[in-house]
Parts: C-alpha cells; sequence; structure tokens
C-alpha cells in the first residue's frame, strides 16, 4: 500500500540531537523513541494506543517507546474526525488510525532506504553483509537525509503489535508516584488559588469583604471575578483558610428551580408534540388502533463527572503571552476561550498537555469553564508568577456541567407475532449544544433517533428546556439515558421475538 | 509553630500551621506528589500514607497529630509487599488514569502484611476505603492476587 506521507514536518536544524521524523515521530541518538501523542490521556489507555499503531509501523522495540501529550497546536494535531484539538467522541483511534501508521512509516523509511534492509523491534538489519543497528544508531544520519516522498503500510497480516494482547502501558509513573498531574505541577513561586463560587446556579455577587482573609499568613492576593471570589496564597490550605474567612454575600438566582418541579414540567412537556429527530411511517395511526400499547416514563437526574482529580489548570503570563500546563481535552476550545479573556490570539497561549485523573467528558466543554475561570483570576491579579487553581471536591461537584436531566416518555404497539409495529420516544431535557427552541439537539437523542431495530413505524421527538444549570458533555453523551430508556422499555414490554426461551 | 515529622526516613522541621493538614505538608511543602488530593474528607483513600506502618488518610489528619511519628509515603515505600504489587500493578495493567492508585497500592501493602493470601471478601473489605472512579476494582484484586502469589513463591525458594 503507498500513501503520501501526510504527517512529516521539516526535520528540525540541528541533526546531532537526532530524527523528528514528523510531528509524532521523534528519534534520539540514544535510542529513545519519543511519540507525541495528540490525545488527553486520561484512563482510556491512548499513551498506548497510539503508541502502537506507531510502532507497529516504525518495527521499533516496545520496550524504546516512550509517550509525551501534545501541547495545542491544532494544525498538527487536531482530532480528524472533528477538525478540532480535542479528545472525545470515543474517536482517539479510530481518527487517528491511518495518520498514526503513516507517521510511524514515514520515520522507518525515512532511515531505511535499501530494499535489502530489514527492519524488527528496532533493528535495522543487512542480511548480505550480517550488519545491524540500531534507530539511535542512525538517528544522526537520518535527520540529515531527505524526507521519503511516500510510505508503505504494512499488509495487517504482519501485525506484531497492533491487534495482540500488549499489557505495558505508555502512561507509565502511576505506581510509584511519579507521574505527573495538573495537581502535581509545582513552580518555585507558584500560588495556589480556590475560589468561593456561588451558592446557586444563577446567583452573584452582592458583596464580599476579604479584609480578614487578607490578613491571613500565605494569603497574597483576594480579586473578584465573574464566577466568585479567589483567594490566592502560597499554598492550597492558606488559600482554602482564606476562602473560608471572606464574608461573602450572594444575589439570589434569578429563577428558582427545584428537581421536583422539574420533573413534573418535563413530564407535561413529554405529552405534546415536539421537534421531530426521526419520523418513520405513521405511528399515530398504529398506536391509536391499539388500546393495549403500554405507556412508560423514565427520569434520569443531573450526573456530576465526579472525576478522581478534581478540576484544577496552572497558568502562567509570559512574555509571548500564556502558558498552561494541566489535563487539557478540548485544546481548540480552551486556546480560544482563554485567548479571548486575555485578549491575544488563540496561537499565544501554549498549553502543556498532562495526564488527566479522570475525565468522563468534564475536561472538554464548549465554555472551557475552569481554564477560563483561571485565565481571570490571573488577569484581575495582574501579576506574572504561575498560579494553580484548585477546585476541592465540593467545588467539583457543586460546579455543574452535569449530564443534563432528562424525561423520556415511550409507547410502542406490538402485533400478533409479538413483532413491534410502532414505537414513539419523546426526550425532554437541557441541549448540550445549546440548540434553540426550533432545533433537535442531535446529542440528546443520539441512540434514540437511530435506534437500530426494524421497526416501520418510528417517532422520535424531543423538547430542548432552558435554565441555569450548566450542562455538558458526560462519557458516551446521548446514549447514557437514550440506550437506558429503550432497553428498559423492551424489558418492561418485552416483545415475544425477543424473549429468551 | 515549628512542628517535626519524619517523613521518608528524613526528619524534617516545618513552620506551618498545626491544622494543616498532613496531605498539604507532604505536597505544598515538601512538594512529594504522589500522594492525591481526591476528597478531603476521609472518603476517597487517595492521599493514602502510612503512619508507623499503617495506612491513614493523610487529607484529615492535621500535622501536629503526627509529630515525631515515621511517616512513608508512595514516593518511598518498600519492601517485598510493595515491590511485589507495583510489579503486579505493571504486568496486570491495574491502572487506568492512575490518580488513585498511590493510595491504592499503600492500602494494599498493608492488607498484604496482615494476610498474605487474601480471599476476595478480605480484599473487598480491606479495600473499600480506596475509590476508582474508573472502577478498576476488578484488576486491583487481581492485582493483589497476583502479588501474593507471587511472595508466596519467593517464601516457599
Amino acid at each position: 500500500m503507498q500513501f503520501s506521507s501526510g504527517a512529516h514536518a521539516a526535520n528540525k536544524a540541528d541533526p546531532s540531537k537526532g530524527l523528528e521524523a514528523n510531528a509524532f515521530v521523534n528519534i534520539h541518538p540514544d535510542n529513545r523513541v519519543i511519540l507525541t501523542i495528540k490525545h488527553l490521556e486520561m484512563g482510556q489507555g491512548t499513551y498506548t494506543g497510539l503508541a502502537t499503531l506507531i510502532a507497529e509501523e516504525l518495527d521499533a522495540d516496545w520496550a524504546q517507546i516512550e509517550t509525551v501529550g501534545a501541547p495545542a497546536n491544532p494544525e498538527k494535531f487536531k482530532n480528524l474526525l472533528f477538525g478540532a484539538q480535542l479528545t472525545g467522541g470515543s474517536s482517539a483511534i479510530a481518527n487517528s488510525y491511518s495518520q498514526m501508521r503513516e507517521a510511524g512509516a514515514a520515520a522507518e523509511q525515512w532511515q531505511v532506504k535499501a530494499a535489502s534492509i530489514t527492519v524488527k523491534q528496532g533493528v535495522i538489519s543487512h542480511a548480505a553483509s550480517k550488519r545491524s543497528a540500531s534507530f539511535g544508531d542512525m538517528a544522526i544520519a537520518a535527520a540529515k537525509q531527505a524526507l521519503p516522498s511516500t510510505v508503505s503500510l504494512k499488509d495487517p497480516k504482519d501485525f506484531v503489535l497492533i491487534g495482540k494482547a500488549n499489557l505495558a502501558r505508555k502512561d507509565t509513573g502511576k505506581t510509584n508516584g511519579k507521574a505527573i498531574f495538573t495537581q502535581d505541577v509545582q513552580f518555585p513561586n507558584m500560588l495556589t488559588a480556590v475560589v468561593a463560587h456561588p451558592p446557586a446556579f444563577g446567583a452573584s455577587l452582592k458583596h464580599v469583604d476579604a479584609s480578614k482573609a487578607e490578613k491571613l499568613p500565605g494569603v497574597k492576593a483576594v480579586v473578584t471575578i465573574p464566577s466568585g471570589v479567589a483567594v490566592l496564597a502560597d499554598t492550597f490550605w492558606q488559600a482554602k483558610k482564606g476562602r473560608d474567612a471572606l464574608s461573602l454575600e450572594w444575589n439570589s438566582p434569578t429563577a428558582d428551580i427545584s428537581s421536583p418541579a422539574q420533573m413534573a414540567e418535563y413530564k407535561k412537556l413529554a405529552q405534546t408534540p415536539g421537534l421531530q429527530a426521526r419520523n418513520d411511517g405513521d405511528v399515530a395511526a398504529v398506536l391509536g388502533a391499539d388500546k393495549n400499547h403500554l405507556i412508560a416514563e423514565y427520569e434520569f437526574p443531573y450526573l456530576a463527572h465526579a472525576a478522581m482529580e478534581p478540576m484544577n489548570c496552572v497558568l502562567q503570563k509570559t512574555a509571548a503571552g500564556v502558558e498552561m500546563w494541566y489535563g487539557c481535552q478540548g485544546q481548540s476550545w480552551d486556546q480560544a476561550a482563554v485567548a479571548k479573556v486575555f485578549g491575544l490570539a488563540p496561537e499565544r497561549i501554549k498549553i502543556n498537555t498532562l495526564l488527566a485523573g479522570g475525565s468522563f467528558g468534564r475536561r472538554a466543554g464548549f465554555t472551557s469553564d475552569y481554564p477560563v475561570e483561571l485565565a481571570n483570576i490571573v488577569k484581575a491579579w495582574g501579576k506574572s508568577a504561575p498560579v494553580k487553581l484548585v477546585w476541592t471536591r465540593e467545588d467539583d461537584t457543586q460546579a455543574g456541567y452535569y449530564r443534563p436531566a432528562y424525561v423520556h416518555r415511550l409507547a410502542a404497539s406490538l402485533n400478533s407475532k409479538g413483532d413491534i409495529t410502532a414505537w414513539q420516544q419523546c426526550i425532554v431535557g437541557q441541549a448540550i449544544t445549546g440548540a434553540d427552541a426550533k432545533t433537535v439537539d442531535r446529542l440528546s437523542v443520539e441512540g434514540a433517533a437511530n435506534l437500530p431495530y426494524a421497526i416501520p413505524n418510528i417517532l422520535v421527538e424531543a423538547h430542548n428546556t432552558y435554565n441555569a444549570v450548566p450542562v455538558s458533555f458526560w462519557r458516551s453523551v446521548g446514549s447514557t439515558h437514550t440506550a437506558y430508556a429503550v432497553n428498559l422499555y423492551r424489558r418492561a414490554s418485552p416483545p415475544r421475538q425477543t424473549r429468551s426461551a | 509553630m515549628a512542628i517535626s515529622v519524619t517523613i521518608n526516613g528524613e526528619q524534617r522541621d516545618l513552620n506551618v500551621d498545626p491544622d494543616t493538614p498532613l496531605l498539604w505538608v507532604i505536597r505544598d511543602h515538601l512538594q512529594l506528589t504522589g500522594t492525591k488530593f481526591g476528597c478531603g474528607i476521609a472518603q476517597c483513600g487517595a492521599c493514602t500514607v502510612h503512619m508507623n506502618g499503617t495506612p491513614i488518610r493523610s487529607c484529615s489528619m492535621p500535622v501536629s497529630a503526627v509529630a515525631g511519628q515515621q511517616i512513608t509515603t508512595i514516593e518511598a515505600v518498600s519492601g517485598p509487599e510493595a515491590e511485589a504489587l507495583q510489579a503486579a500493578w505493571e504486568e496486570l495493567a491495574v491502572y487506568q488514569c492512575g490518580y488513585c492508585q498511590s493510595g491504592q497500592l499503600m492500602s494494599a501493602v498493608n492488607l498484604l502484611k496482615s494476610k498474605p493470601t487474601p480471599s476476595d471478601t478480605d480484599i473487598d473489605q480491606f479495600m473499600s476505603g480506596n475509590i476508582c472512579r474508573c472502577a478498576t476494582y476488578v484488576r486491583i484484586r487481581a492485582g493483589i492476587k497476583h502479588a501474593a502469589a507471587q511472595l508466596a513463591t519467593e517464601v516457599t525458594l
């Protein structure tokens, strides 16, 4: 197979440091192969998975592979399915599969041109002369060579890594305390920021008296920001005690909401025609003719992500712009959002992507809420020391960006053979995408509008609701509630052909 | 106020507020970041360290309460149990995000010291204070059993 090598970039100026074959592969003279992984490692194993794809085509020895998270650079590191640098949608392997193999193959062929040369487990051999060399031996010479214009990929039957059980993970340092998460970033003059957020969604700051907090040991500043009041101190504990010492008054939220009232409202809406996400055949006619059809309602609560590592971020103003260090899941979004706070071009926001202690979707969001909060703190403070924003567990749980609460209302009709002849599902809840009242939110109906069963009459409808509770992606997003409701309903009213004997 | 604590075999004289939790002394004052902050109220176990060999939740232990005690963190935990567990964790790829695993390992070390061949029930009971949001519990259990088997082999040899 021949592909044009789209992954390669110009080699770096100094060949003595080895072969920087492309944006993803760096071969050092000491024989280490450092791979830049474009997707956030949050436990899903992307450092291992993407490294496998590259190492396969590079014919590297698995033991010589090391990994590093890609910095923000959407041009180089974008998700090929989304066109933005973003980890999500279970797409890391799918969008990278050919790209990473081509990057590995290009790096191998850069080093090895002659057809009589073979490469296996990181050893380059010439059978006729019985000579061999490591990647490191060739790295400096290869760096002086021209780029290969095309690359060949292996026939899948020749795979030695892809599809094989390979348990040696490449997100290392997780059994000896050496792995660096956002929470572990340390700089000598760094301050920690802890924020007092409003006690209710939609509430706002009325008045703050910081005089007691400002006198506490270690407290360096108290600043008011759009999302609350931040206390900056030398250590976390000093910042937290500073926050506890703030005297705060809040304006009440403009709209009062409660879970029982919300569920009652959603259930009423579910009985009214909504936005049509799918309409096959004539559901109304079939259901209308079947007096025995079962109607079921399912309630889904708001869900917090509750990653083990509460949200956090490190940011410093620099001469060039801004530099950040954290488990960033949506570099394109965060770069743009933080740039807006500082009035800078997005490329002046340098993001170093670290390991994340879980995310479950929380670290990717349309509003980039916690990086923007830290940007606002540093902007309000105005100084150039690095600042680490630390949310407590309580902050993390109360901050929102939950999986939305939903009501599903389902009805179906069976014929005498037990086949489902009509299926109606109405979904009521907030639109993660922010869709307006006339537009179907594709994430709310994901897993329902694309119901895979062969049913002649299907009607899937949705109502978008609006309130102050922030909502966002949560794990498999729409399918966390649609698949659950569909399968609960099937169990409540099982079509006869699906019953087990 | 100066407080003296022995951490990883080294006596450290600290000038901190006595109510500062041991966790934040370890992390912010001593820059040992392997011990994690997860909840701050002794509910998740990510901050587990050893005090005189016994696991404690460092987030809820004021540093003044551990003055003069021997504290060990993930960076310095040692001995056959720790080594067998760390090796098993890598071999079986026990971890996912890894954020809770320092605490899981610190608890597991103590489990194997007190019960060298734990049953599933023993493991579930002893490890119940250590939460893993990635839900690696099945592999944590397998890792502990694997380490126990390795240790038993070593003893036999």
